[in-house]
């Protein structure tokens, strides 16, 4: 519940603040957030198959968000950046549903 | 789904899976859940300890506050975006829209001024005795394209032919030949034969021909008085229908058409028309030519020549 609550506040505290992410940084938002997805989608499915860890939660949130921002910096480096972008993105998403599948079948036994 | 480690045995390892060599798919497929997790709970139930921890200690919820402060800045950021842009957008079309206004209301001002001009020519002719009727100064008007007409005549259009139309990916260099475009000069040849067939005005595209006009090329566009026009070029002519529609038939216009049509598939018709509008010349003037003045000198000679050059 604690956590929750955090997460609320955490949402709060960016709404009201609004802080101007530089532009520089903006292309690498959407990312982060699907990183984020995942990484909180992956610590309700531990904490339901009862093994879940602090330590391996914040470092896969950071790592998650670290690695697909460094993805999609060489994809523009490179040129390709929308196509790794698409990438990170599918990988990600699937990651995220059958995260939601496993969940569901802990909750509702379907 | 396998909620195992999925570590295998290599030397007991199950028998060959028929997806082997798709290890990334099944990996996404298969165990979703970071592996480092089970890894931890792994570590943790060998030092005797239950395999997860508690969600309220201080990591996972300041993780939990930042992953939350991310998805508000994220919402923040990302959505304003695109709002931002449509008062920029609506700034720029209200932009377009006075520039149009301001426009729209100097065309009226310039047709005002020229009604204005004409009244006064009217009355000076009338009062100060300079040899024209109001008849012949209308004649003049008429002939020089400074006042719309009507009547019946003959409508030529002219289109590119339908290869070039768009060339499919509108790619210029596909190789597409040129052959099928209209050409200044075929409208100009076209302009001449009318005028040879007993045109008495013109206009291509709402362009009224006049003595100052030239159709032009200016790179793939046909200039008419300076104007650019997109295909189908329409050549409107007034003049006795029926007398214009054979003397241009039978004349160099019709053979010249016919010939475009068939060597390169340029699309031509010739019509009748019982009523035709022809705008007034947009500008007509002299800068540097002024006429005589009845009392220095004999007043001109008025010669009205309807075979103008059009080219």
């Amino acid at each position: 519940m604690i956590p929750i609550i955090g997460l609320v506040i955490g949402i709060a505290i960016g709404v009201v603040l609004n802080p101007d992410v530089p532009l520089w940084l903006q292309p690498y938002l959407p990312i982060a957030v699907i990183a984020a997805l995942d990484a909180i989608f992956g610590g309700i499915r531990a904490t339901l198959d009862g093994i879940f860890n602090d330590k391996v939660f914040v470092v896969s949130f950071i790592s998650n968000v670290i690695v697909a921002a460094f993805i999609v910096f060489i994809g523009d480096q490179l040129g390709v950046g929308s196509q790794l972008t698409t990438g990170v993105v599918v990988v990600l998403g699937v990651r995220i549903f059958a995260n939601v599948a496993s969940i569901r079948r802990h909750l509702f036994k379907a | 789904m396998a909620t195992t480690d999925g570590t295998e045995d290599p030397t007991t390892g199950p028998a060959r899976r028929p997806d082997e060599s798709m290890t990334l798919l099944t990996a996404l497929l298969e165990r979703p859940l970071d592996p480092s997790y089970q890894a931890a709970a792994d570590h943790r139930v060998s030092k005797g300890l239950p395999p997860a921890t508690s969600w309220r200690t201080p990591t996972a919820i300041i993780t939990a506050l930042l992953v939350g402060a991310l998805l508000g800045v994220s919402a923040r950021t990302l959505v304003p975006r695109q709002q931002l842009a449509s008062p920029v957008k609506a700034e720029i079309i209200q932009q377009i829209q006075t520039r149009q206004q301001e426009a729209d209301a100097g065309e009226a001002q310039v047709q005002a001024l020229q009604s204005e001009v004409s009244n006064l020519e009217q009355s000076a002719a009338a009062g100060a005795g300079t040899g024209l009727s109001a008849e012949q100064l209308d004649t003049l008007r008429r002939v020089a394209g400074t006042v719309e007409v009507s009547g019946p005549g003959l409508v030529v259009t002219l289109d590119d032919a339908r290869a070039t139309d768009g060339s499919a990916d509108g790619n210029p260099r596909t190789g597409v030949s040129d052959d099928g475009r209209v050409m200044s000069k075929d409208l100009q040849i076209v302009a001449n034969a009318l005028w040879a067939a007993g045109a008495e005005s013109m206009a291509i595209n709402g362009q009224r021909l006049t003595s100052h006009t030239a159709i032009r090329f200016a790179g793939e566009a046909i200039l008419v008085n300076f104007r650019p026009l997109v295909p189908p070029y329409v050549v409107e002519t007034i003049g006795d229908a029926k007398a214009l529609e054979l003397a241009f038939g039978a004349g160099t216009g019709g053979a010249y058409l016919k010939t475009l049509s068939s060597n390169f598939g340029i699309r031509t018709s010739v019509e009748t028309a019982d009523h035709l509008t022809l705008p007034a010349a947009a500008q007509i003037g002299s800068r540097e030519a002024t006429p005589l003045r009845p009392g220095e000198s004999t007043p001109p000679t008025v010669r009205v020549t309807p075979k103008e050059s059009a080219s």
